[in-house]
């Protein structure tokens, strides 16, 4: 009798549960987020998914998505790529999520990318750079919102290629995929903007370098009047902090000094470096301040800097695409994506039909001791170079049709 | 010819991080020689050097203060560690104590990020530490300057200590012949704990000083610990001098190499463990055991 009475009860919680899921599933809509939650590396994982959180805060708040609210699943990519795969796999079969998200890493980024035609569903690549992600690699369901490595530099290239007192170049990048990208379309971007520069060093050093004094020596001693470098992180922090210290002044061009992680260490040795991006914080505008003050809103107090504000915007155009499908049918939001013009906060942001690879403006920026966002020096915007300016063709970026 | 011209800079930044990875080798060569026990862990006590100083300073304002709080905690962290981990395994042999430490370096390293967070950390050093100084045409950093000093009076102290005093012979000879020595009435697992905590000590001091050079971040026990057991295999199990010899070696392969080739930088010094172990498997200034 007992054990009937305790049947029917699971039963029923069974029935429950399920009515439950089926209620709970039908007013919200699942997006996945693969990211690195674990090891050396997870803060960028914690600072994309800031990004996101803020976008879809901020879309729940006036209504969510086509009536839908808007759930993250959260999986962890462990930085490896066969595991974002499996994770990814595991968000679209088991968790039914419209889009897959993820943009700390390149390497991680291309597999998933690779791996999205099989399970026909959308990869948002919101911050990872590597040109093969929508060159080489490209296919239909992969849309990248941020620029690629190749349109990254040459913002910094129209830079230095500008001012005639900059003509020998030194370059210094990790050893991997991103530095070597970096190194290559650098070359071929300073060639376009000022033919009669001379590229007097090459250097790929080991991601996580320990000491940068004998690299700093070797640039001294190469008569360098310039230094570009995509590193992150330490080895950002690194070769600014030691190469003041050695007494080297000439500027570092730097694609990820908008981290504020990096500032808060490099502090005044930044001065005299140039960083460039798809924004940077304290643009004099009302859109930029609304894009600004929207973000610091939704996220809980944060501020839009580095991989946390392309974390957002493409979060934010992902939610306009589907808006503009009024659809979560991937075939539609595909569709939809392709060729859309969202207003972004220095200007508008087209997603070119072809490689999926958004199409914007950038912002150079140099140091600045005091801002209002941070209680450490931080950057300040000095330029925009229209999207024209940085645009990388297809044929320039390896890009190839699509072939099932 | 500027080649040449960089020559004796790029000395002096090899030697600069060669005697950052003595001190914090040197700790770890200690209890290595002379326990056995191969630590694992050293590098995170390393780190936690480097962390400790930082909230010490936050507190206080005073580094000289955290060079010798931090060194003290790590210290006894080494002690508890030893006294309440290791003895309890040590009976089980090597591969216990190793699996152990093993366990301990991802605990300290996942405890690091959840009490100070994953960001690197800005650590305020000294006025009189953070400039440069000029001679010549060189400006060099005061700090790596700071750094050498401070390792080379370690080594010092550290050699005196060995090898001229009677707490030295008893370290020496508890490793080789324990049961003798606790014959003659000293306690062995005394002696053994607090070789641990100086170990662990020198590990923190090297932490401290470690930290605003290299960068006070959750992944810099991970990026030293490899540098760390080539220093140990390449120096000879125990051996002080094998261990500054090799720090010294590694450090200026690192720094020549990326001068002249590049490529190859990251490698030289795991071609110089390779030739040691083929050569003189015991280390360069290894006892043959």
């Amino acid at each position: 009798m007992k054990r009937t009475i305790f049947g029917g009860i699971v039963g029923m919680m069974g029935i429950c549960l399920l009515l439950g899921t089926v209620v709970w599933s039908a007013d919200t809509v699942n997006f996945g987020v693969c990211e690195i939650r674990s090891g050396a590396f997870k803060d960028n994982g914690d600072r994309t998914i800031w990004g996101i959180e803020a976008a879809v805060n901020e879309a729940n708040s006036k209504g969510g998505l086509l009536g839908k609210k808007i759930e993250l699943v959260i999986e962890d990519n462990q930085g490896k790529g066969e595991i974002g795969v499996q994770k990814a796999k595991k968000l679209v079969m088991q968790d039914n999520c419209v889009v897959v998200i993820q943009g700390s890493s390149s390497g991680v980024g291309g597999a998933i990318g690779q791996a999205m035609p099989r399970l026909k569903r959308i990869y948002l690549d919101t911050n990872a750079e590597a040109m093969d992600i929508t060159g080489k690699n490209f296919n239909p369901y992969v849309f990248r919102t941020c620029l690629n490595a190749g349109m990254h530099v040459k913002a910094l290239a129209h830079y230095f290629g500008k001012k005639t007192q900059y003509r020998k170049v030194f370059l210094i990048n990790q050893d991997y995929s991103w530095g070597y990208d970096v190194a290559k379309y650098y070359e071929a971007a300073i060639k376009q903007f000022a033919p009669n520069t001379q590229v007097v060093g090459k250097e790929f050093h080991q991601v996580f370098n320990k000491d940068f004094a004998p690299y700093v020596s070797k640039i001294t001693a190469s008569g360098a009047d310039y230094v570009i470098s995509g590193n992150w992180g330490t080895d950002l922090t690194q070769l600014v902090v030691q190469s003041r210290k050695l007494g080297m002044k000439i500027p570092i061009g730097a694609t990820f000094l908008d981290d504020d992680g990096v500032m808060n260490i490099a502090r005044e040795a930044a001065e005299g470096c140039i960083q460039a991006n798809m924004y940077i914080l304290g643009i004099d505008s009302d859109k930029a301040r609304a894009f600004e003050d929207t973000f610091h809103k939704y996220s809980g107090g944060k501020w839009p800097s580095f991989v946390i504000m392309e974390a957002y915007i493409g979060t934010k155009m992902f939610i306009e695409a589907v808006r503009k499908a009024g659809s979560f049918d991937t075939d539609k939001i595909i569709k939809a994506f392709e060729g859309m013009t969202w207003d972004g906060p220095i200007g508008p942001i087209t997603m070119r039909p072809e490689d999926h690879q958004a199409q914007m403006p950038a912002v150079i920026a140099e140091y600045a001791s005091k801002t209002k966002y941070y209680d450490f020096p931080y950057l300040k915007p000095i330029m925009t170079i229209p999207a024209s300016e940085i645009s990388v063709s297809l044929e320039e970026s390896g890009w190839k049709p699509y072939k099932e | 010819m500027e080649l040449l011209s960089v020559i004796p800079i790029q000395f002096l930044h090899g030697l600069v991080y060669g005697m950052l990875l003595f001190l914090v080798a040197s700790g770890l060569t200690l209890i290595f020689g002379m326990m056995g026990v191969l630590n694992f862990a050293h590098g995170a006590l390393y780190m936690l050097g480097a962390y400790f100083s930082y909230s010490i300073l936050r507190w206080t304002g005073q580094f000289w203060l955290s060079m010798i709080v931090a060194p003290v905690l790590v210290g006894a962290m080494g002690i508890l560690i030893e006294r309440f981990l290791l003895r309890k395994v040590h009976r089980f042999g090597h591969a216990h104590e190793l699996l152990l430490t093993f366990g301990l370096a991802y605990i300290i390293e996942e405890l690091v990020k959840w009490i100070w967070g994953n960001q690197p950390l800005h650590v305020e050093i000294p006025a009189m530490l953070s400039g440069s100084i000029q001679f010549l045409d060189i400006t060099y950093p005061t700090y790596r300057l700071f750094i050498l000093l401070i390792s080379v009076a370690v080594f010092t102290v550290l050699f005196l200590i060995l090898y001229k005093t009677r707490a030295g012979i008893i370290v020496t000879a508890a490793v080789t012949r324990s049961e003798m020595v606790n014959a003659l009435g000293i306690n062995v697992p005394l002696v053994f704990m607090l070789l641990f905590g100086v170990g662990g000590a020198l590990a923190g001091l090297a932490g401290v000083i470690g930290g605003p050079y290299l960068i006070t971040n959750p992944g810099m026990a991970a990026t030293i610990i490899i540098d760390l057991f080539v220093v140990i295999v390449v120096g000879g199990m125990g051996s002080l001098q094998g261990a500054l010899l090799a720090s010294f070696l590694i450090g200026e392969l690192q720094s020549f190499g990326i001068l002249l080739v590049p490529q190859m930088a990251v490698a030289l010094e795991f071609l110089l463990m390779a030739v040691v172990l083929i050569v003189k498997p015991e280390g360069l200034l290894g006892d043959k055991a």
